[in-house]
């Protein structure tokens, strides 16, 4: 699909925003917890990667690219909306799952730490593979293993979950 | 993403398929309404669009400076010299070779100190007299680069 915009194939364009529209809305979703900041992360996305075309060149998987670029757009959109968030400490898990006490797994995962928390929303939620989690947050993929290990780990050591595991 | 082949199988990870629904239903994808994602293609395509024309008159001004630049540079080569006028340059062409050079100059003023023949088309300051004030027009008319050797008469 990249190398048909590059060619001049506009159609090609469609299918591209098809492909990843819902998987950018959903994880711009996640990060800014308002759908209306979602939609315009979105748009702010596909506005980024259009521009680059023609002449983009794609050296990884496509969600590995436009991970991180949600990512900083969504806590842009989340700083407008919430002039006093620190850029630091962004909870890549949402606060919508932060404000849902009621279920003990989504509180479970609340407390893990953010880290972990955020390697295993990318696996589950996000269907990325380890090394688009890698490629996105730019760690190496044995320590998303480790990190996605720990995570598992500390949800089966639950009683509460333990229900799930057997 | 799960419809990707290259992530099948690379799960090495257990997680159980009801957790992983309810994680899934605690993040919703919101609707993208299809005005929105309309407007957002036809505005990238109007955009690239813009981006390929800026391109190929970049790439065409590149292709016409190029040309017009060897043009340019064959005439200079290639063409007899253009920077004297072809009246000042007959008047101090002393041996007709079509251009003033330092040869004309050596002409006359060997004939000066030899004492031969002076024609009186040598004069050319017009003073009347063929004398060491030609010799130095001549040379400085064969020097000049203005297009314009009286421009370059010495005092």
């Amino acid at each position: 699909m990249v190398a048909a915009i590059n060619a001049g194939d506009l159609s090609a364009f469609d299918a591209l925003f098809e492909r990843h529209r819902d998987w950018v809305a959903r994880l711009a979703m996640r990060f800014t917890s308002n759908s209306s900041d979602a939609l315009d992360v979105l748009q702010e996305t596909f506005t980024y990667l259009f521009g680059k075309f023609p002449g983009f060149v794609l050296s990884a998987k496509m969600t590995t690219f436009l991970y991180p670029v949600v990512r900083n757009l969504s806590i842009a959109a989340r700083k407008r909306r919430l002039p006093g968030l620190p850029a630091e400490g962004f909870d890549a898990a949402g606060p919508e799952l932060a404000s849902n006490d009621d279920d003990e797994f989504l509180s479970m995962i609340r407390r893990l730490p953010e880290i972990q928390r955020e390697v295993l929303l990318m696996r589950f939620v996000h269907d990325m593979s380890l090394a688009e989690i890698a490629g996105a947050i730019g760690i190496p993929e044995g320590t998303v293993k480790s990190r996605m290990h720990n995570a598992i780990e500390t949800l089966k050591g639950d009683e509460r979950l333990r229900k799930y595991f057997d | 993403m799960t419809d990707d082949p290259e992530n099948q199988g690379n799960d090495e990870f257990e997680f159980p398929p009801t957790l992983r629904e309810k994680l899934s239903s605690g993040h919703p994808t919101p609707s993208v309404p299809a005005e929105f994602s309309a407007r957002l293609l036809a505005s990238a395509k109007v955009g690239y669009a813009l981006r390929m024309r800026r391109r190929r008159i970049v790439r065409w001004s590149a292709v016409i400076g190029s040309a017009a630049a060897i043009i340019i540079l064959s005439l200079l080569f290639l063409l007899p010299n253009h920077r004297s006028s072809p009246h000042l340059a007959q008047a101090g062409d002393v041996n007709h070779d079509g251009r003033v050079d330092i040869l004309d100059a050596y002409v006359v003023a060997k004939a000066i100190s030899t004492g031969g023949k002076l024609d009186p088309v040598w004069d050319v300051n017009h003073d009347g007299v063929v004398d060491q004030k030609d010799i130095d027009w001549i040379a400085a008319a064969a020097v000049n680069v203005t297009g314009n050797p009286t421009g370059a008469l010495p005092q």
